[in-house]
């Protein structure tokens, strides 16, 4: 049987986007205060796993 | 890259499957060619494309001289001294050459995936690249002449090379003609990706920030999915997603709020009736200029709220100023005191002596700046302080 393969990078990211969109959708509920002391290191974190997710895996 | 291909008889490789060749006739005894070897047919070469590769035997730094030398057949010193020109002449010599660098695959690898520690270094190269990239632009002048006139186009190039290494997952063949056309749908999908990303930033400031969110959760859950089902597709999911979730994220931190409308504003009450509790602004300048409205003794409370701009209240000297003032990013300056940065809190709480006015200030600003003093045309160091505080 033919297994199908996953792609790592696309999975990351939407782990990292899902992540990041919780927490832009408790800003906008008031839930929290979003600031950029917040914000700029969650940023960071999305970009780069998913850079290092396209980096570290191979497309064959 | 040379496919291995199965031996087969050099005639079998020249003929036409469908046409097969005529037997030679059995040769007799009598043949006097008999003992004659049969004579190898013309062959043409096979063509195969040139590769651009960079150099292991003859190397400066990387090989990419050498090996765009060895591409053209021509000398590398050549391209060596075009490249330094580049360099002094422009700059662009300098991304060109580890966008070279990023792409281009070493002698002997193929122009196949590069293996895991190799992309893992040009990823790494690539993120410190562009870390080292924002923290030099800003500090530079213009010590390259023009030079820096050149570098945009490079980093353009290198963004486009980047997102379209992200979004395929691919590296180019070592074809030139293949990187340029890398580059090209890269910087498409760069653009497309900063339109979107300024509908994004546009939409939540205008109160869609809700909506935004939403969309980031289903473009995330989208991509889980998509990386069972078709994980091809959903690669190229990644960067707009990307370009959407950034930018709303920014607004939101900075707390833009573009409802106000925006363009340039100027208020100058008359009285001290006129003087609202309320001014705001989307994006641009806005003035609250009080020194025709004769303020009555007391407190005056003023809400100032401006998203992406700037904003200034002007004051007459007999007026004492107390005011709270939170920023995204950008700066403050209150009479001589001035401050800035990130995620701005800047308190001057003070009191008027009996009889005299005493505006409270509320102001939010997302990005931009916040200026208290009381003539507009005055620089920093000539303006009067906040003196008529007790």
């Amino acid at each position: 049987m033919r297994v199908k393969r996953v792609d790592l990078t696309a999975l990351i990211a939407g782990v990292g986007l899902l992540v990041f969109g919780g927490v832009l959708l408790a800003d906008a509920l008031s839930a929290i205060h979003l600031t950029f002391a917040a914000y700029a290191p969650l940023a960071c974190f999305l970009v780069g796993d998913v850079l290092l997710a396209a980096g570290l895996t191979r497309r064959d | 890259m040379v496919r291995d291909r199965p031996a087969v008889d050099p005639l079998l490789t020249m003929t036409d499957d469908t046409n097969p060749p005529e037997k030679p006739p059995e040769p007799g005894p009598e043949d006097p060619t008999r003992e004659q070897p049969v004579p190898e047919p013309p062959t043409t070469p096979h063509e195969e494309p040139r590769r651009l590769y960079r150099s292991r035997s003859d190397k400066v730094i990387a090989g990419v001289c050498s090996g765009i030398a060895n591409y053209f057949r021509i000398d590398p010193v050549i391209v060596r001294v075009l490249a330094v020109a580049l360099i002094f002449l422009g700059g662009a010599g300098v991304f060109a050459y580890i966008a070279a660098w990023l792409l281009m695959p070493n002698e002997g690898e193929g122009g196949g995936p590069a293996e895991g520690p190799s992309r893992a270094l040009t990823v790494a190269g690539a993120i410190v690249l562009i870390i080292a990239i924002a923290i030099a632009f800003p500090f530079h002048g213009n010590w390259w002449g023009g030079g820096w006139s050149f570098v945009p186009l490079g980093v353009i190039a290198l963004a486009g090379l980047l997102v379209w290494r992200v979004a395929s997952g691919e590296r180019p063949q070592g074809d030139a003609r293949a990187i340029v056309r890398a580059i090209g749908l890269g910087v498409a999908i760069l653009a497309g990706c900063i339109l979107l990303a300024f509908g994004a930033a546009w939409a939540a400031a205008a109160g869609g920030n809700g909506v935004v969110a939403g969309f980031v959760v289903a473009a995330g859950l989208a991509l889980i999915v998509g990386a069972f089902v078709s994980p091809r597709a959903a690669r190229w999911m990644i960067v707009p997603a990307l370009a959407v979730a950034l930018p709303a994220g920014a607004v939101a931190a900075a707390n833009i709020d573009v409802k106000g409308g925006y363009g340039d504003r100027t208020y100058r009450p008359a009285t001290s009736a006129a003087v609202r509790d309320h001014y705001r602004l989307g994006a641009g300048k806005l003035v609250v200029d009080l020194r025709a409205a004769h303020l009555t003794p007391g407190d005056h409370a003023i809400k100032l709220d401006v998203g992406v701009g700037e904003a200034q209240l002007v004051v007459p000297p007999n007026v004492c100023v107390s005011s709270d003032t939170h920023l995204g990013i950008g700066g403050v300056q209150v009479f001589k005191r001035d401050t800035g940065g990130v995620d701005v809190d800047h308190q001057d709480e003070r009191f008027a002596p009996p009889g005299t006015p005493r505006v409270v200030v509320d102001a939010n600003i997302g990005i931009g700046a916040f200026t208290i003093h009381h003539r507009p045309d005055q620089g920093w160091r000539r303006t009067l302080g906040n003196l008529a505080c007790a």
